[in-house]
């Protein structure tokens, strides 16, 4: 059933094999099992939202898992337009334009190179091909905290430094490994047959790439896409080193009011600014998931 | 056909890695002030610095040494800040030894620093006899923090040292109080540690610790400190560990907790709560009687820039962040103490004026931060806080403590 | 000229990726070695040249070797815990459920989450006086005790227990999609010959899953090796220094106790061990899938 996020696979046959009561008791445990990761999972978030919804004398009091007494939505306000970042008193709603600027270009770039990465390496093998794509991969393993000052250095060469442009190389650049790796593994799947079809009828590299391969791996891109979008949004470290104060995107905005070591620490605003930073991620993840998954389901990691 | 797209596809391959914009020069300010109560201490300073005819260009990084992180690396990618948020300090001289700095006598000779600035802060200040960073304020480390109320339901006087916490702490532990609210993080544990050694040794000791003497650390009297530490274990609650210090302030404001040793920054914490410091909150530079204040100080540097617009903008930041007035101001909303020595205590909570004559009379002392070599007393820090949590015995705690210096040096 | 391109096509398309992966990636490890074999303070010195003194001054550092061992510790919890559970929950999440969008998204959503604030919120839920210890004890159970965060000895299952909880949702999604396309004939010919679901799973499914496997391995492997938020925010190396993790060992030798060379050389011993065990496993495994 193309077009609905059905499961593909039906396996009524299976049940035959099974009573009735037998049946009922296996559904039973699932549901129960389901139950249990569900709690587990939704426990942080109902922590984050009852605190953010109480005053903070509340919170200092303790009793941090309890649903509010005196109900505000104070802290939300002043989470999204009102909190003070530095000297700025504006909250966080001007922070998410910048992370935009970043993050969107970013994963373009990166979806890209490791789309067209991917496919040379696995479509169009040569000698140490496989060589290569280890070695693309196991250099990502690199800590980026003690590689700071080199990276500036460079940048300075190149006159990007400071720049949006910069941040953006930075983030494509780190990105081809992941990328790489997703897209090769995925294509690896897709029939040589067809490719070789393709060669045979004239067509180039690029034209396969665009015109037969990637019309047959919406999933892999959204998988790539999301990955990386999820990591270029929650970047900290290169975003505070590498954006200027112009551009500071939310992770620092979000960390700058978070993390002021000697100052009161106004939980409940920083728990609602943790839910307001979120969204966009959150947004791709809970409304976005069942393209992600329909896209896997047609194949993107299939082996 | 096939061939055009490829070479599109190079092109556009290619661009990624030599696509140039030059960024302009970013003449922001660096600090860690970025957040509540900070953020509202600094809007005065940047007040007045406009007031001046300076132009503030905000850049805020969360907590000290990410800020000092991003400083370093903008340096490093030639764009550095018109000015940033330091420590005193050996940080300070790191800077000033790499010819990062712009020295600022041009303030300082004609506004007689010399006269205004105690000469412990001088020290901590000048490079090859000129002064590379204007001081703003200073934080003490060690402080007693008691609730009255809970003393008053115990029946007890509040102590003052860590001998009289000795003789009572059982007392209020049967009262159904925690005698000692602690967060169990390194950098607390060290605050803690910081009390007992002045109450062991005095200021000739403390002083010997943060050079990271060997002798001093091997002594009996280190061995005398960590056992002091093991009865300190015996006051806390089972949340200790790990616990943020705001949270950990709020058992002392709640009662929960009859004491806390941390620095005069929780006082924010404190008037949040309602309570205020030297009424509710009994306050002591802690131990009494060692007539040690433990500093940690912070101002602005200038950074070794040449042009003229941005030279004259480090001159008025300097001379800002001097001017008696703001200090003062800037003293009440942040909690701290003015590096100048000649500024009103008008409206200073009690404690403030205590540690503002403490610093009149001499009695200031740097901690570690400022003055140790940063590897060894970061493993000093490492060393304290194992004992804290681990089953060493006192003495074994002094051998490991010898051992992680002597490895750090 | 034609068919030269095209012969040449994929190493030149190829090109420039590489070029900057040798720069960007290959040469900052060159960099970085070089750093760790001198005596760099708060920044980098090339001319106070001390060969290995700094790799032995590192192993003299017992908390370099808390957090050494520690990344093979949480490593490899970490691994089979996500593995395992992340298996699991899309296997429950592929029983045609009810409701599977919602219990999918409720497993996926702490991937978008920061762990800034989040690792506070698990501090809090695992503390024995503020968090699920207190509730449970409020409900009559005082025999419960959740003491991970407090005992140095156990700290490292808190880490485990958030770090799951973020990365949870990505194995799950990837396993997922994986036994979404499995061949639908398995089932068909093991419902035939009367072989239990279970059987089925372990034997044919999960072989034919190997792939995911190392599309997971390589991502949970790198959540690993970034591990840095979730620590300073949850436990900050604590208590003592029991759940400090490489990540963490070098920031603070970086930017709080300047000491770059120090750093530099937990850095490379750091990537020498991660590739010592992940490049053999990469290649065999690039190998099979041709």
């Amino acid at each position: 059933m193309p077009g609905t996020f059905e499961p593909l696979i039906p396996r009524p046959r299976r049940r035959i094999f099974l009573r009735r009561t037998e049946r009922f008791a296996a559904r039973f445990a699932v549901y129960l099992c389901l139950v249990i990761v569900t709690g587990f999972f939704l426990a942080p978030l109902w922590v984050l939202l009852v605190t953010s919804f109480k005053p903070l004398d509340e919170i200092r009091a303790g009793g941090l898992l309890d649903l509010p007494i005196a109900f505000t939505l104070d802290p939300w306000i002043k989470a999204w337009g009102e909190a003070c970042i530095g000297i700025t008193c504006g909250g966080l709603k001007g922070y998410f334009g910048n992370s935009l600027m970043v993050t969107v270009p970013a994963v373009l770039a990166s979806v890209t190179i490791g789309a067209i990465n991917g496919y040379a390496l696995s479509k169009w093998p040569f000698p140490g091909a496989r060589f290569v794509f280890a070695a693309v991969v196991a250099g990502n393993f690199i800590p980026y905290q003690v590689i700071l000052a080199p990276l500036a250095q460079t940048l300075r060469i190149t006159g990007l430094f400071g720049s949006i442009e910069g941040l953006v190389l930075i983030h494509a650049i780190y990105g081809i490994p992941i990328t790489t790796m997703l897209f090769r593994n995925f294509f690896l799947s897709v029939p040589d047959d067809l490719i070789k079809a393709a060669r045979i009828d004239g067509a180039g590299f690029f034209w396969i790439l665009f015109r037969v391969v990637l019309p047959m791996s919406p999933s892999v891109i959204v998988v790539a896409a999301i990955i990386q979008f999820t990591g270029i949004w929650n970047d900290y470290l290169f975003a505070v080193s590498f954006a200027n104060s112009q551009n500071a995107p939310m992770t620092v905005a979000l960390n700058n009011l978070v993390n002021s070591n000697f100052g009161v620490r106004e939980y409940n605003v920083h728990m609602a600014a943790t839910f307001i930073a979120a969204i966009p991620t959150l947004v791709i993840y809970v409304f976005l998931g069942r393209f992600f998954l329909r896209g896997m389901a047609a194949g993107a990691v299939k082996g | 056909m096939a061939n055009w797209k490829t070479l599109t596809g190079v092109v556009v391959a290619l661009s990624f890695s030599t696509a140039g914009v030059s960024a302009a020069p970013d003449t922001s300010i660096i600090h860690w002030w970025t957040a509540g109560g900070e953020a509202a201490a600094l809007r005065i300073l940047v007040d007045a610095f406009e007031k001046n005819g300076g132009k503030w260009k905000d850049s805020p990084v969360a907590g000290g040494e990410a800020a000092r992180m991003v400083a370093r690396t903008r340096i490093l990618g030639g764009d550095p800040p018109t000015a940033m948020q330091w420590q005193f300090g050996n940080n300070l001289f790191a800077l000033a030894e790499e010819k990062l700095l712009n020295d600022l006598d041009d303030v300082a000779k004609p506004d007689g620093w010399d006269k205004v600035l105690p000469p412990q802060i001088q020290a901590q200040i000048k490079y090859e006899g000129k002064y590379v960073i204007a001081p703003l304020g200073l934080h003490g480390r060690n402080w007693l923090w008691s609730n009255t109320e809970v003393f008053a339901k115990v029946g007890v006087a509040a102590p003052k040292t860590w001998a009289e916490i000795d003789a009572v702490a059982e007392k209020i532990r049967a009262a159904g109080y925690i005698p000692l609210a602690l967060g169990g993080q390194s950098w607390q544990e060290l605050i803690v540690f910081e009390t007992v050694v002045l109450e062991v040794g005095g200021a000739e000791m403390f002083k010997k610790v943060t050079a990271l003497d060997l002798d001093t650390l091997g002594s009996p009297k280190m061995v005398d400190v960590f056992r002091q530490l093991e009865k300190i274990k015996g006051y806390l609650d089972p949340g200790s560990p790990g616990r943020d210090w705001n949270i950990t302030a709020g058992l002392l404001t709640s009662g929960k907790a009859a004491l806390f040793v941390h620095g005069d920054w929780a006082k924010g914490e404190f008037a949040g709560a309602g309570k205020s410091p030297g009424k509710d909150i009994g306050c002591t530079i802690f131990p009494a009687g060692r007539n040690v204040y433990v500093y940690n100080g912070d101002g602005f540097a200038a950074t070794a820039v040449t042009d003229a617009d941005r030279r004259k903008a480090q001159t008025i930041l300097a001379r800002t962040v001097m001017d008696p007035a703001l200090q003062h101001a800037f003293s009440i909303r942040k909690g701290s103490i003015p590096s100048r020595l000649d500024v009103s205590v008008d409206g200073f909570d009690p404690c403030a004026q205590a540690a503002y004559a403490a610093s009149g009379a001499g009695q200031l002392v740097e901690t570690g931060d400022l003055v140790s070599e940063p590897t060894g007393w970061g493993a000093i820090q490492d060393t304290v806080t194992a004992f804290m949590h681990g089953k060493q015995s006192p003495e074994a705690g002094v051998e490991a403590l010898v051992r992680a210096v002597k490895a750090a040096k | 000229m034609r068919l030269r391109i095209r012969r040449f096509i994929s190493q030149l398309v190829l090109s420039p990726s590489l070029a900057l992966v040798a720069v960007f990636l290959y040469g900052f490890i060159g960099w970085t070695v070089a750093v760790s074999t001198t005596a760099s303070k708060a920044s980098p010195r090339f001319d106070r040249f001390v060969g290995l003194e700094q790799y032995v001054r590192l192993f003299d550092t017992p908390r370099w070797n808390v957090a050494f061992s520690n990344m093979f510790l949480f490593g490899f919890l970490f691994l089979v815990v996500t593995i395992g559970f992340g298996l699991l929950i899309a296997v429950l999440i592929d029983q045609r459920i009810r409701f599977e969008g919602v219990f999918r998204s409720i497993v996926m959503y702490p991937m978008a989450m920061s762990f800034v604030v989040t690792g506070v919120v698990w501090q809090w839920l695992l503390s024995p006086t503020l968090g699920i210890q207190s509730l449970v004890a409020g409900w009559g159970f005082t025999g419960f005790h959740i003491d991970w965060l407090t005992n140095p000895s156990t700290v490292i299952w808190a880490l485990v227990v958030a770090a799951f909880w973020q990365g949870c949702g990505l194995a799950m999604a990837l396993f997922l999609a994986g036994l979404r396309g499995i061949d639908e004939d398995i089932w068909k010919a093991a419902a035939v010959d009367g072989i239990p679901a279970w059987r089925v799973y372990l034997h044919i499914v999960v072989p034919m899953l190997a792939p995911v496997f190392l599309t997971v391995i390589v991502l949970q492997s790198l959540a690993i090796v970034r591990a840095f938020d979730l620590v300073v925010a949850l436990t900050n190396g604590g208590p003592g220094v029991s759940s400090d993790l490489p990540s963490v060992f070098m920031f603070d030798m970086a930017f709080r106790r300047a000491n770059l060379g120090l750093s530099a050389a937990s850095a490379v011993v750091m990537l020498g061990t991660v590739l010592a065990i992940l490049v053999p496993y990469l290649y065999v495994e690039s190998r099979e899938r041709r």
